[in-house]
């Protein structure tokens, strides 16, 4: 996101600078001051319950104010923001090791079990360290070569899973999700609450309506709901303003019609997060 | 508003049978470790149903006439 590329990026898109995945390397903890990262996991999880339960009361003046809050507190440590199947790559020859581990959102939110769970990546030397977290560490870690986790990232775009970049501690960061609605919780809360614990990509998709056959098949892969069929035209269309970047749509587009355009270059749109 | 009630006593251990957390449609359930503690594993019997989602809830039902214990109950 802009501010975060100007203070973290190095000149660059900050998911692209080297410096972000080694932080933590060269940190030097400090005694009690440090957040440890399952506190910070817990404090979420009872801040959103708190902003979920404001939202039921419909009690708009308060739900902003637990929005803030949640917001304020999330920014420093904890959050995502989607990314396309080549920005993902490119992480992936930035970060090491890398390893796949089990998906909390989807154990918790839909009940998957272990065996079938790794979806989530992480990524950077704390994964040498993951088995000191006995409870997020279910299932075990398998590490992977980097052009085997590129496959199979490939493997699981081809399914329609959206890839998101997190921060843990920001602006370090540490793994890779992918992720779809609703079982993932950063989705979910964005989606259906509007918390910003999951951000909108740097690319935004555009359709080329020249190219486009009306053939459908993005239509199925949109998590966001950002596109529709126009049947007068035999054309899809996808709405920016919903679009996440995810670029599911345009990696199984044939006539290759959809264009993932960079956001901060659409006026109208570079503000949006 | 739904209201919708999970029974301790009856649900034992949602993520081992996972019937509704799975089936409903606009994914209302959420199972947590009860008490969390970050160096330990948490025994899967620990593990809570609630209902966290439940503005999302559409009272369709479905989890009451699955669940093999009994344990839910919706109230409109």
């Amino acid at each position: 996101m802009c501010d975060f590329c100007a203070k973290h990026g190095n000149g660059g898109k900050w998911y692209e600078n080297v410096e972000n995945y080694a932080r933590k390397m060269y940190r030097i903890r400090r005694a009690g001051k440090d957040l440890q990262m399952g506190d910070v996991q817990n404090l979420i999880e009872s801040i959103l319950d708190e902003a979920i339960e404001a939202r039921g009361l419909s009690d708009p003046k308060n739900y902003e104010e637990v929005k803030a809050r949640v917001e304020s507190m999330v920014l420093p440590a904890h959050f995502g923001q989607v990314v396309t199947l080549e920005e993902v790559e490119k992480i992936l020859d930035i970060a090491y090791p890398i390893a796949r581990i089990t998906c909390i959102c989807r154990r918790r939110s839909r009940g998957v079990k272990d065996e079938e769970n790794f979806f989530c990546m992480g990524i950077g030397v704390g994964m040498y360290k993951w088995e000191k977290w006995p409870e997020n560490y279910r299932g075990g870690i398998h590490f992977m070569a980097p052009n085997e986790a590129k496959e199979w990232i490939r493997e699981v775009n081809k399914k329609g899973a959206v890839h998101s970049f997190w921060v843990f501690g920001t602006p370090y960061i540490g793994g890779i999700c992918n992720c779809e609605y609703p079982s993932c919780i950063g989705m979910r809360m964005r989606l259906d609450y509007d918390i910003k614990l999951f951000m909108k990509g740097e690319k935004v998709a555009q359709i080329d309506y020249e190219k486009c056959n009306g053939c459908g098949i993005c239509l199925k892969r949109c998590q966001f709901g950002a596109i529709t069929y126009e049947v007068a035209l035999d054309r899809v269309s996808i709405n920016q303003k919903k679009c996440f970047g995810c670029g599911l749509c345009a990696t199984q587009c044939k006539p290759s019609a959809i264009i993932m355009r960079d956001r901060v270059n659409i006026p109208g749109l570079s503000k949006e997060w | 508003m739904v209201e919708i009630n999970i029974s301790r006593e009856k649900c034992k251990n949602p993520l081992e049978c996972a019937i509704c957390l799975r089936i409903c449609p606009t994914a209302v359930f959420y199972a947590y470790p009860y008490k969390f503690n970050m160096f330990e594993e948490t025994p899967l019997e620990e593990y809570v149903l609630t209902p966290r989602f439940k503005l999302l809830c559409t009272a369709c039902y479905e989890c009451v006439k699955l669940c093999p214990n009994n344990a839910i109950e919706i109230k409109l």
